[in-house]
């Protein structure tokens, strides 16, 4: 958690520095992280979280993917939380909540609160397709993809 | 992927101990698994790089209609910072460049800016800095559509608008217009006159007649147009410098993923041309060609009359007026081939603004009337306009008071763009305009050397070259998307309406002094020196009603007119190939009234001269129904004297002359008794009245069963009160009964597609009621030959029916008249979401307050001004000061609008009488900027 709220402000002030893109960028440096903490006896603690996320993860899809999507689904929470941080600190002096409801006005009736959630999951598709891709990507090229793999 | 089985085969293989050979046979097949393996482990990253790709493409891309969503939605730069603007803050600074010492704007309580400068120049900064905070969006929106450059925005999809508002030559005439404005060539009115000036000199009171003393219109130099638009484009540069761009734009950029583009001092012009567009783009020519060819020439001019068959003009005569001697129209006569009459695609290759040909219905309107001291309570002049136009969100109209000592102090409404109160009132004088309606374009039909590419035109037994015009469209990413050539004879841009290459002579391409005109009116101290100041004013064509602190009222119609050939109509077409064809000139022209016996004046965009005064003269055609003008005079004339409360009552008074009219002679062919026989039970007329309905209102008119039909409509109809409130329940079978008789009764201008070329207006039906018997009465459809009568009591039924299969029977809920017709206020890119829509107010057709069926036209702006010692004036329209959808005042007006209601506008000398009296909401700060 901490892990992710921390990659939540870092995508945040990506974001407030480059623009909306930083979100996908901030997803494949976290995806390149995350590859390389889960080589053994680097960090054993991601490699845990990996694990547990895997064991949700069985059965729905195969074992190759498990672990771009695990990285995905993190570089999502991170790009969501990284937009709803900006979102918040901005409604502070400028009611985001009434552009959303104006968004949903043009949009054809759309509630506030769906205006939002779908705010809040474009960074997060964008953040964690990034992050899955960054991970793969990292595994093809270095082996490393698979913690256990790696580490014969 | 742990435990992958691809690196655990060759331990397996080895422990084993299996030979060389076989060991070879292994590492072969195992380098070809371990290609196959890199090769399967390459798809799924290939695959997530690709969903990558994708999304980023999805968020960075314009989708269709959608904006790029990711920096829509960036939360820094995105969408979010609409709000920011939405709201004013109570006090704020800003820089214009330029700027001669500083400007205070004050903003009331209904957010109208108080511009105190010390110098009009600076004044007129100022109100392009707080119109475009406001209007930012909608200034530059009508800018591009006059321009032709909406394609820069949304690309392909706008390439026909722009080709055509190309082609009509709006954006080019801007130009020429900039140029001599800059060299001062806008301010003199043509030598000549036509019709009325000889009277002009008896009947305005000149200033000897009054005691006010000369005022600032006189003295406004030369230059001061052009002075007006530089610095007003100075003022909204400003304001779009202050932009933190891209992040704070208007609502509407960010959907169209555009940003604001920097403010051209032609673009004031555009705004104008494009009113010119708005109010007097009319080929009537089309449309009588059109008529012609299905039922003759004799038949086209008695349907579409130079002179309308009721007369209540504007400039008082003789009071309302039926034409006594009319002759009812011919009956139709040989109709010519179709394809004279196609409204399918035009023959050549340069096209036309067809498609603004066939959505310019007769919908624009205004109502303007003032009372003198004789017939005021208060004894001062009392004046009201209300000018109708498209409604939109943000309004078309500005409200703005500027105030320089001893210079200027004008409140009233400007169109956003524009560095002029157009509407208003200073502290001596008011006044507001209607649209004259008068023919200020003709179309020459013209023999080209090449229909598809004419380089040249044939004139006076010569070849004489075409001028060309090549016009380049650019898309959204400033790539090239086509190129048209536009050319043009001697006397306009050549365009074709179907029926062949014409010409386009129209004033509105030809005059340029009408923001001098407003500069110079809203200084004016008295009638006449307003009506002086108008004389720089060409097009489009108004009527112009003044009233004044000393009691005077008049109206002018402010235009430079067309000298036509002797003889001449304008509606038809002209013969090309001939200067005999071409305008003599220009002309003033003044229908004109001052301070008449009756006491008041009105204006509605009928006819404004009686023709039994003009000696013939042609000045337009197919002149708009005279209801509301006569319905205004009817309220003028039905007490001694009247408060400005009053005059606000009549701007929504419920019911028209027009009822009367037409429910009498409906009434009477049913003929209806009331509380006569022939009534049936509800069910049994419910009954009847389906089965008109099926047989599409053409039972045979003598059958039992028509007849209770007959009955029904009628003691329905009688029953109403004949006003058109929201919850009205009988308007509707009125209206739907008009309506099945304008079906019927013109069913001989029907195309063989059974689609309308073009309808008479109401008057000329009205002059055929005198006539019973005329051809024009039988409905081609029925084997029998209709009479007058025999229609309008099949009218009457279709009505019925027609209203029953929409809103169900008359006892059941269903026929209120807000169920048939609301207003709708659509945002500038008729976002719904932005709009206002289906909204119940008192309105309808003939009524001072219009409601067509679309109800999208309406009163843009209602004004009532009472100039005793302190000038105080109340007003409204139907929306709000700001464009900003999340403001306040986006659409804090519409609810007084509806209501018919009118909100005290304020007129302060000072900003400290604002503040004393607890009104001033926000202040604005303006400061020359560092050179």
């Amino acid at each position: 958690m901490t892990a992710l709220l921390a990659a939540a402000f870092a995508v945040a002030a990506g974001t407030k520095l480059f623009g909306w893109a930083a979100a996908p960028m901030a997803g494949v440096a976290l995806g390149v992280a995350e590859a390389k903490l889960r080589r053994p006896g680097r960090a054993a603690g991601a490699a845990a979280a990996v694990e547990s996320a895997d064991a949700v993860a069985a059965g729905v899809v195969d074992r190759g993917a498990r672990s771009a999507l695990v990285v995905s689904a993190r570089g999502a929470a991170a790009g969501a939380g990284g937009w709803a941080v900006l979102l918040l600190w901005q409604g502070l002096d400028a009611p985001a909540w009434d552009v959303a409801g104006l968004i949903g006005a043009v949009a054809g009736g759309l509630p506030t609160g769906l205006v939002v959630v779908f705010a809040l999951a474009l960074p997060a598709l964008l953040a964690g397709t990034a992050a899955g891709a960054a991970a793969a990507v990292w595994g093809v090229v270095f082996g490393a993809a698979g913690p256990r793999r790696s580490g014969r | 992927m742990a435990d992958g089985d691809v690196h655990e085969a060759p331990a397996v293989a080895g422990a084993d101990g299996v030979g060389e050979g076989v060991r070879g046979d292994w590492a072969a097949g195992a380098l070809r698994r371990d290609r196959e393996g890199v090769a399967a482990r390459a798809v799924k990253p290939a695959a997530w790089l690709a969903a990558c790709a994708g999304a980023l493409a999805l968020a960075g891309c314009p989708l269709g209609p959608l904006p790029p969503l990711g920096p829509f939605l960036d939360p820094v730069r995105g969408v979010w910072n609409v709000a920011e603007f939405a709201a004013l803050p109570p006090s704020d600074t800003a820089a214009i460049a330029g700027l001669e010492a500083e400007v205070r704007v004050v903003y009331d309580d209904r957010l109208a800016p108080h511009v105190f400068a010390s110098s009009a120049a600076d004044a007129h900064r100022a109100l392009g800095y707080v119109v475009a905070r406001d209007r930012l969006f909608q200034m530059e929106v009508q800018t591009r559509a006059t321009a032709g450059t909406l394609s820069e925005w949304v690309g392909p999809a706008a390439l026909a608008f722009d080709g055509e508002t190309r082609r009509l030559g709006l954006g080019a005439a801007a130009a020429r217009d900039m140029e001599a404005l800059a060299a001062g060539r806008c301010s003199a009115a043509p030598e000549s006159s036509v019709v009325g000036d000889a009277d002009r000199r008896s009947v305005v009171p000149g200033s000897a007649e009054t005691s006010a003393p000369p005022g600032g219109a006189a003295r406004l130099a030369a230059g001061a147009a052009h002075d007006a638009v530089l610095g007003y484009a100075q003022g909204v540069n400003a304001w779009i410098g202050r932009l933190r761009l891209p992040a704070e734009r208007p609502f509407e950029y960010y959907l169209l993923g555009a940003r604001p583009a920097r403010w051209e001092p032609v673009n004031s012009l555009h705004v104008l041309k494009r009113m010119g567009w708005v109010l007097t783009f009319d080929p009537a020519e089309v449309r009588r060609a059109r008529v012609a060819g299905l039922v003759g020439e004799e038949a086209a001019d008695a349907l579409f009359p130079a002179d309308n068959p009721v007369q209540e003009p504007v400039v008082p005569h003789r009071g309302a007026r039926f034409s006594e001697d009319a002759v009812p129209p011919p009956g139709p006569g040989p109709s010519v081939s179709s394809e004279a009459v196609s409204v399918g695609p035009p023959a050549s290759g340069f096209g036309g603004p067809r498609a603004r040909f066939e959505s310019s219905a007769p919908v624009a309107g205004s109502n303007s009337w003032a009372v003198g001291p004789g017939r005021s309570e208060s004894g001062h002049a009392i004046l009201a306009g209300d000018p109708h136009l498209g409604l939109s969100l943000p309004s078309i109209w500005y409200e703005a008071h500027l105030v320089v000592p001893g210079e200027l102090d004008v409140y009233g409404v400007t169109l956003a763009g524009v560095p002029a109160v157009v509407i208003g009132f200073n502290r001596d004088v008011a006044w507001t305009f209607t649209n004259t309606g008068a023919d200020v374009m003709d179309l020459y039909l013209e023999r080209v050397d090449d229909d598809a590419s004419p380089r040249r035109y044939f004139l006076d037994g010569q070849w004489q070259p075409l001028e060309a015009r090549v016009e380049r469209f650019l898309g959204p990413d400033g790539r090239l998307l086509a190129v048209d050539t536009v050319r043009s004879t001697h006397r306009g841009p050549l365009l074709d309406f179907g029926d062949g290459p014409a010409s386009l002579r129209w004033t509105v391409l030809e005059e340029c002094g009408e923001l001098r005109a407003l500069m110079r009116a809203q200084r004016a101290r008295s009638v006449p020196e307003w009506l002086e100041a108008m004389s720089s004013w060409g097009a489009p064509a108004q009527v112009g009603l003044v009233a004044d602190r000393h009691g005077g009222i008049a109206v002018q119609s402010a235009a430079h007119y067309p000298v036509r050939p002797p003889g001449s109509r304008g509606d038809a077409y002209y013969d090309g190939t001939t200067r005999q064809s071409d305008w003599r000139g220009r002309a003033t022209r003044y229908p004109l009234a001052a301070d008449p016996p009756q006491g008041y004046l009105a204006s509605a965009n009928q006819q404004p001269l009686d023709p039994e005064t003009t000696g013939g003269a042609y000045f337009g055609s197919d002149w708009p129904d005279p209801w509301r003008a006569m319905t205004i005079n009817q309220l003028l004339r039905s007490r001694e004297r009247h408060g400005a409360a009053d005059f606000e009552a009549y701007q929504t008074h419920p019911t028209s002359v027009r009822v009367r009219l037409f429910r009498d002679a409906l009434l009477a062919a049913a003929g209806h008794v009331p509380g006569g026989a022939g009534r049936r039970s509800g069910a049994d007329s419910a009954d009847a009245a389906g089965e008109a309905a099926r047989s599409g209102g053409r039972q045979p008119a003598t059958s039992p069963r028509a007849q209770a039909n007959v009955a029904a409509a009628a003691r329905l109809l009688a029953s109403w009160d004949g006003t058109y409130a929201p919850d009205n329940e009988r308007a509707v079978l009125f209206e739907e009964a008009l309506a099945a008789l304008d079906s019927l009764l013109w069913d001989e201008l029907n195309d063989e597609n059974g689609a309308r070329v073009a309808t008479p207006r109401e008057t000329v039906a009205l002059t055929l009621a005198s006539a019973p018997g005329s051809p024009w009465w039988d409905d081609r459809a029925t084997p029998e030959a209709e009479d007058r009568d025999a229609l309008l009591r099949r009218a009457l039924v279709a009505g019925l029916a027609r209203v029953r299969a929409k809103h169900g029977r008359e006892d059941g809920g269903g026929w209120a008249w807000s169920s048939a017709r609301r207003f709708n206020v659509h945002h500038l890119l008729r976002i719904p979401g932005l709009s206002r829509l289906g909204l119940a107010a008192t309105g309808g057709p003939g009524l001072p307050s219009p409601l067509p069926a679309s109800g999208a036209h309406g009163a843009s702006w209602r004004m009532v001004v009472e100039l005793g010692d302190e000038v105080t004036a109340r007003g409204t329209f139907p929306g709000g000061q700001s464009g900003n959808p999340l403001s306040d005042g986006y659409d804090d007006r519409l609810a007084f609008w509806l209501r018919g209601e009118l909100e005290d506008l304020r007129f302060p000398r000072t900003e400290a009488e604002l503040r004393a009296r607890g009104l001033a909401r926000a202040e604005l700060v303006l400061e020359p900027a560092p050179r």
